[in-house]
């Protein structure tokens, strides 16, 4: 290999190099605030679906049994406790498919199996159309508020109750997609919670 | 295999990448004026954006095996470009009348957005090595679609009398906002339930 | 080529979407929304101001074989420190921007910049070339975007996530929603391209 070869490996490398630990020190910088912002955005997410509970515990266990039982489109649960240490009920967060990319859900489900609230954490859909999905009017419609783990909901168009959004049918029909699993997730939880106190006692 | 059939038809007609999504937009527009340089742009991008696909799923996992997942950006350019530089050897060596016709836009493949974006996307919706050589491919497939129609619809304009302000890019510009209604009409389907999933 | 004469050259006389018709993918696809046509118009504008200053300051040490390699990597650096600030700092508009902050690697105008003047100007110059284009990118991004959200959502800068709710000049049901879907994007700025080029041929007759 000749010299002026070696020189263009040399620079090469080094501009690499450099801009590695650039960005080693940049991301060091920046990943606290990151994490910090994340962790904010979910205990006010799981404040808003679960405005009754005081407490909330993961639990990685049940989080597998459920992932098992129901899908790996199951990304995350809470347990909410009221203030005396009694479950209230579970807080199940769902990543579904929508039109522009994956979109997050995360549903309230009452220690009796009803919803107590819903909120889209992340989403990919078009400004003005799927993204209506975030609003009160979508999200807080009777289908939604009064379902429980004993239903399956699907948009108008395929016979269902949730009223989708105008232009936007695949977004709406992602959340009740996703919805619908965190129902189903929610079935499993009062389940096994049902086994574990019957077994108690 | 439904799943991925959805996945694929998915992204070739209902977000199609160019008309839907935006990616791939500056060779959409500057190698689509005959039907046979966009068959040659269209099949080369294919090609490269399913290896990319492969490729950019392992590095990834490497990243983050290593925590240095900040560096995504430098390494799947990186590897695009080096990919892009062997597919041109290769070419180049194997059929100089495909070089001789692809000539220029082989390189241009490299600050192809859509081959970045569909591998940054496959990340971003964690799919899994299959899914994402599929998307890659899909991806590709998409792309080749969408520029073959745009090149023929372009061929039949060149005989048409365009007013001199929209002469160029601007007539071809409504041309693709056409075309790209056109393709909402497939956001209706509902591939799930066409495949029973 | 004085400093003014540089930077105004970038936001009119080669102005990178309406003239140099560069960066048509983040042009098409960020601009539902003068928020954030604004957001990207400026993190591009960042990124270029930087990747210029380091490519002009490097151009005598970079070898010929090896510059498109090397200009990438430096452009991949800036911009992951963009993508990284942006996320720290507004993270809701990193949410919105989305796929396309990375993707501003690969938009033609910085690379296209780093070629044709970095690699061959002063760092000074440079510097203020990279802002030429960059507030030239940014204004026509802002206008294509204000155009777009106007027509489609009857709303002027609405900006939820920095607590501005923007100027609201017609009822959104009355609004265009294609306007603000794929198609809208490509038909409006073929207009404006249109009437720019109209324009700028009516000054040359004069």
């Amino acid at each position: 290999m000749d010299k002026h070869q070696l020189r263009l490996i040399a620079v090469l490398t080094a501009i690499c190099l450099v801009a590695g630990a650039v960005l080693a020190w940049v991301n060091g910088m920046t990943e606290p605030q990151i994490k910090l912002h994340a962790e904010q955005a979910k205990k006010n997410a799981l404040r808003e679906v679960f405005p009754e509970a005081v407490d909330f515990q993961s639990d990685s266990a049940l989080l597998d049994t459920v992932r098992e039982k129901v899908g790996p489109e199951i990304i995350d649960l809470y347990l909410g406790y009221e203030a005396q240490g009694k479950i209230a009920g579970v807080s199940v967060t769902v990543e579904s498919r929508g039109y522009g990319g994956p979109l997050q859900l995360m549903v309230g489900v009452s220690h009796e199996g009803d919803v107590t609230g819903l909120k889209v954490l992340k989403h990919s859909e078009t400004v003005g159309l799927g993204a209506k999905i975030t609003e009160e009017s979508f999200l807080h419609q009777e289908a939604f508020t009064t379902a429980t783990t004993q239903d399956t909901l699907a948009v108008t168009k395929d016979r269902g109750e949730v009223e989708a959004i105008t232009a936007a049918t695949i977004s709406s029909r992602a959340v009740a997609r996703g919805v619908n699993q965190t129902l189903a997730a929610a079935s499993v939880v009062i389940d096994q919670l049902t086994e574990v106190s019957c077994n108690n006692e | 295999m439904a799943e991925l059939l959805v996945l694929s038809l998915g992204t070739i007609l209902i977000s199609n990448i160019v008309l839907a999504k935006f990616l791939g937009i500056c060779p959409f527009l500057g190698v689509s004026r005959q039907v046979e340089t966009a068959v040659g742009m269209g099949v080369a991008v294919t090609f490269v954006m399913t290896m990319a696909s492969a490729i950019t799923y392992w590095i990834q996992k490497g990243l983050e095996h290593f925590g240095i997942d900040y560096l995504q950006t430098i390494a799947f350019i990186l590897v695009i470009a080096v990919l892009v530089q062997l597919v041109e050897m290769v070419i180049k060596k194997s059929s100089p009348v495909l070089y001789q016709a692809l000539g220029i836009y082989l390189p241009l493949i490299t600050t192809n957005c859509a081959v970045l974006g569909i591998a940054i996307l496959n990340i971003q919706e964690s799919y899994s090595f299959l899914e994402a050589v599929v998307n890659g491919f899909s991806g590709g497939v998409s792309f080749t679609l969408a520029i073959i129609l745009f090149a023929g619809l372009r061929e039949r304009l060149e005989y048409s009398p365009v007013p001199q302000s929209l002469q160029g890019f601007p007539i071809a510009l409504i041309l693709a906002g056409l075309l790209s209604m056109a393709f909402l009409g497939f956001s209706g389907f509902n591939l799930q339930a066409l495949f029973g999933i | 080529m004085n400093n003014w004469s540089i930077f105004k050259n970038g936001v009119f006389n080669e102005n990178p979407t309406f003239r140099l018709v560069l960066g048509m993918c983040p042009t098409l696809a960020v601009t539902s929304a003068v928020i954030n046509g604004l957001g990207m118009g400026l993190a591009a504008t960042a990124v270029l101001v930087g990747s210029n200053l380091m490519i002009a300051l490097l151009r005598k040490i970079i070898p010929k074989e090896v510059r498109i390699p090397c200009y990438i990597v430096v452009i991949a650096t800036f911009v992951t420190i963009v993508d990284k600030v942006m996320a720290a700092n507004t993270p809701d508009l990193h949410e919105v921007l989305g796929l396309f902050i990375p993707l501003i690697v690969v938009n033609c105008i910085i690379l296209a910049r780093a070629e044709a003047f970095a690699s061959k100007n002063s760092v000074g110059s440079s510097i203020v070339d990279g802002l030429g284009m960059g507030i030239g990118f940014t204004l026509a991004l802002i206008l294509l975007s204000a155009v777009r959200e106007l027509l489609g959502t009857g709303t002027l800068f609405v900006a939820k996530d920095f607590g501005f709710s923007g100027f609201t000049i017609f009822p959104e049901a009355l609004g265009a929603k294609i306007m603000i879907m794929p198609p809208g994007a490509f038909i409006t700025l073929g207009l404006l391209l249109a009437g720019i080029n109209w324009i700028s041929r009516k000054k040359e007759a004069k």
